[in-house]
């Protein structure tokens, strides 16, 4: 349930490790809902999610706290401290993990998303599409199990888009499990990855 | 399990690690916009300096009242007395159970002892000219002053006796400064209860607002695994900071507030009776006035950070 409104019932899904799935669906059909179950963002009214042999329906704050330091999460609308550096914003996970060489990892993605010498800047003073690739640098830069990314080439142009589609199918070629959601079923199905659907409340494999 | 040991002794060093930057960020955020911390500053400065300069007078009156453990009463005697009727007096107040000290002065002595207490010199050359007559000081303890039985037997036995002149007893003023004593602590309990109030109100809201302008940084963190510790560490400080900062204004105050009623003393002194000797607060109560003030803003903090995340995610 979202707001009063049922999203999808009996959606019994597995996801193997290192999947990439494209999670398809227009517009307020329950998307975004998914990934915040899967992060622990939100809980659902009935049944269990199990990641990694852990119902993280079961655990407490603490443990939620762990859980999310093995995922990396790319939403549509991200949050950044506004006022602080790209590099910064994007240290963040690994700063939460005492990661160290913090500064050379942060340069190797940054290179990775295109966003060579934004390092410096201040977040308020990037594009809608360089904000997006900062979400993506930040979601992935911990090496995380999991990839949970809402639209993330939603401000980006068909190149872009392209480029950093093919980096997170390379990340799960290496182990990384990879939730993409997009309402855009041509993408999905360009790129020849496993596809979720969620239509009339209920979650399909294509 | 020697690596889990190693990461979590690793994790717990990048924590107070992360104390001290916290510290070090809220004094730069502290100095970054002082325009806005100000105002929170000085009210609070001045709740500490009334709750201090209370405090001072208390503590100055406690200092005094312990000179007064008993009561004394001065017996004067007639200058006629007979050895005979002396020891009669002396006797009498002897086999009461509350006296425990009954002292007789010649002339010659009390004149000695006036002289000591003015702690002056002047000494009459012919001691005939001595206007001082005999006396006795008794002392006893002071039980229950309140009651009207208490003072009334010896009262009457004095006044009936032909051989005293006259007595006075310091008991009128130990009761006016008891109850001013009293005053001051039931008042200094009420403004302690009002200002304690008024401390969670203007701190909870300090919070409130420091956590709405923080509210993207809060839920990034919550987003990448941020325990509420951690979160919180963030948010503690700068209160602690503007607390502590607060408190040393207010001891300022309540020093200038001190030097004021001290040079008042002229007008204050014969109100009150006090002996004019003040204590001012010591380093030691200024230390414990900081970590009490320490306490109230973790506690404060920590309750209301909790609330207003719940709020926020």
């Amino acid at each position: 349930m979202y707001s009063g409104n049922k999203v999808f019932y009996n959606a019994e899904v597995t996801i193997n490790k290192g999947d990439f799935i494209f999670l398809t669906a227009g517009a307020g059909q329950g998307k975004t809902t998914f990934l915040k179950l899967l992060s622990a963002l939100q809980a659902p009214d009935k049944g269990d999610i199990i990641v990694n042999n852990l119902n993280i329906i079961n655990l407490n704050d603490n443990q939620i706290s762990d859980y999310r330091k093995s995922i990396g999460i790319i939403f549509q609308k991200n949050y950044f401290i506004e006022d602080e550096t790209v590099k910064y914003n994007i240290s963040i996970p690994l700063l939460l993990s005492n990661v160290k060489n913090k500064e050379d990892k942060v340069n190797i993605i940054l290179d990775l998303v295109n966003l060579n010498g934004f390092g410096n800047k201040i977040i308020s003073s990037l594009s809608c599409s360089e904000r997006q690739r900062v979400a993506i640098a930040r979601g992935i830069i911990h090496s995380p199990d999991i990839i949970l990314a809402d639209e993330p080439t939603e401000n980006q142009d068909e190149i872009q888009s392209e480029i950093l589609i093919k980096m997170l199918i390379k990340l799960s070629q290496y182990g990384t499990t990879i939730i993409l959601a997009t309402r855009h079923h041509g993408l999905a199905k360009e790129f020849k990855q496993k596809i979720l659907s969620i239509e009339n409340e209920k979650i399909i494999s294509l | 399990m020697k690596k889990l040991f190693l990461y979590k002794v690793n994790l717990s060093l990048y924590y107070y690690l992360h104390h001290l930057m916290c510290i070090k960020s809220s004094f730069k955020f502290y100095c970054a916009k002082p325009m806005k911390y100000i105002p929170l500053t000085i009210v609070i400065a001045l709740a500490s300096s009334l709750i201090l300069t209370t405090y001072i007078s208390l503590k100055n009156i406690n200092i005094d009242l312990k000179n007064y453990t008993n009561e004394k009463i001065i017996i004067f005697l007639e200058k006629n007395i007979d050895a005979a009727n002396l020891n009669n007096i002396k006797k009498n107040l002897e086999e009461r159970n509350d006296i425990y000290s009954v002292t007789h002065y010649t002339e010659e002595q009390s004149h000695k002892l006036k002289s000591e207490n003015n702690k002056n010199n002047n000494k009459y050359e012919n001691i005939g000219l001595n206007p001082l007559p005999q006396i006795i000081i008794i002392e006893r303890k002071i039980s229950n002053f309140k009651s009207t039985d208490y003072s009334k037997n010896i009262n009457n036995f004095l006044k009936s006796n032909l051989y005293v002149n006259s007595f006075n007893s310091n008991i009128a003023y130990i009761k006016k400064i008891t109850s001013f004593k009293n005053l001051l602590l039931n008042f200094s309990i009420f403004l302690l209860s009002v200002l304690v109030i008024f401390f969670i109100i203007i701190n909870s809201n300090y919070i409130k607002a420091e956590i709405v302008s923080r509210k993207n940084k809060i839920i990034v963190y919550k987003i990448f695994g941020a325990r509420n510790s951690f979160i919180l560490i963030e948010h503690i400080y700068l209160p602690i900071i503007i607390n502590l900062l607060s408190l040393s204004l207010g001891i300022v105050f309540s020093k200038l507030l001190f030097i004021y009623f001290s040079s008042l003393t002229n007008e204050f002194v014969p109100f009150i009776e006090l002996t004019g000797s003040y204590k001012d607060i010591s380093f030691v109560e200024a230390v414990i006035a900081g970590f009490f003030i320490i306490i109230a803003s973790v506690i404060t903090c920590y309750f209301y950070c909790k609330k207003y995340f719940k709020c926020i995610y």
